[in-house]
């Protein structure tokens, strides 16, 4: 199976956002292996309905550990907050690595 | 053995303790080159200091041949001083990892803020954007900051 990787940097409410959720749905919906790490402002948009519903289906939602906690946001289950060592083990393994800035 | 004894002290705060994603652990392939563009103003935003940050963090673990390339006000990264940037610590912690790999940082050429870098921290090259265009074109992927 194709493993796609996707990278948000950017806030939930700028439009890269949304198109690195509408990316990983439309990838999802091709029987595509996506995982999403939410790094910098993105942590703040974890939460994003959106986003949250796309796990069901399959996505690996991770988020960025140190981002959340210089945010003051929880570490919950809403991802697997892990550090920069998953985004390099995602550049490394996966057929594509996009990001949305 | 921890994460503390095996990592830069710089990087432990950097990369705690994770899931790790088990499932691409056996999948291997040609190094990919990341290249990082960052053109906005360290004085104003956070985002600069994050890039570089990052940067070092993905670098570190030599799955990926990482580049950095500053443009207009970015450029104030490199500077002598970084008392007035968003975030300066992550420019005095992380440069000198960026420093250690051997290879230069890219700026813009003729950035009119080059003037006034004072003693630049790290190595540069200055490259020119038909450069620049050639250098995106061999990276794997681009992380814009």
């Amino acid at each position: 199976m194709a493993k796609l990787g996707i990278l948000i940097s950017c806030g939930p409410d700028r439009p890269a956002f949304r198109h690195g959720v509408h990316l990983a749905r439309a990838a999802l919906g091709r029987g595509v292996d996506v995982y999403l790490y939410c790094l910098d402002d993105a942590v703040a948009g974890v939460r994003d309905p959106d986003l949250q519903a796309l796990k069901p289906r399959g996505l690996k939602l991770y988020a960025c550990a140190f981002g959340a906690q210089q945010r003051g946001l929880p570490v919950d289950d809403s991802a697997a907050y892990a550090g920069l060592t998953v985004v390099s083990d995602l550049v490394a393994a996966t057929d594509r690595f996009v990001s949305f800035n | 053995m921890t994460a503390a004894e095996t990592n830069p002290p710089a990087l432990t705060q950097m990369t705690p303790t994770t899931p790790m994603p088990t499932e691409l652990k056996t999948r291997t392939k040609v190094r990919p080159l990341v290249l990082f563009l960052v053109t906005s103003d360290p004085r104003e935003t956070h985002r600069p200091a994050e890039a570089i940050r990052v940067a070092a963090g993905l670098g570190t673990w030599k799955k990926a041949d990482v580049r950095v390339y500053l443009r207009g006000p970015a450029i104030r990264a490199l500077g002598e001083w970084v008392d007035d940037l968003v975030e300066e610590d992550h420019f005095t912690r992380y440069l000198p990892i960026l420093r250690e790999w051997g290879h230069p940082i890219w700026v813009e050429a003729g950035a009119v803020n080059a003037a006034d870098l004072g003693e630049a921290t790290t190595p540069y090259e200055a490259i020119d954007d038909i450069e620049l265009s050639r250098r995106c074109a061999e990276a794997s992927s681009i992380l814009r900051f």
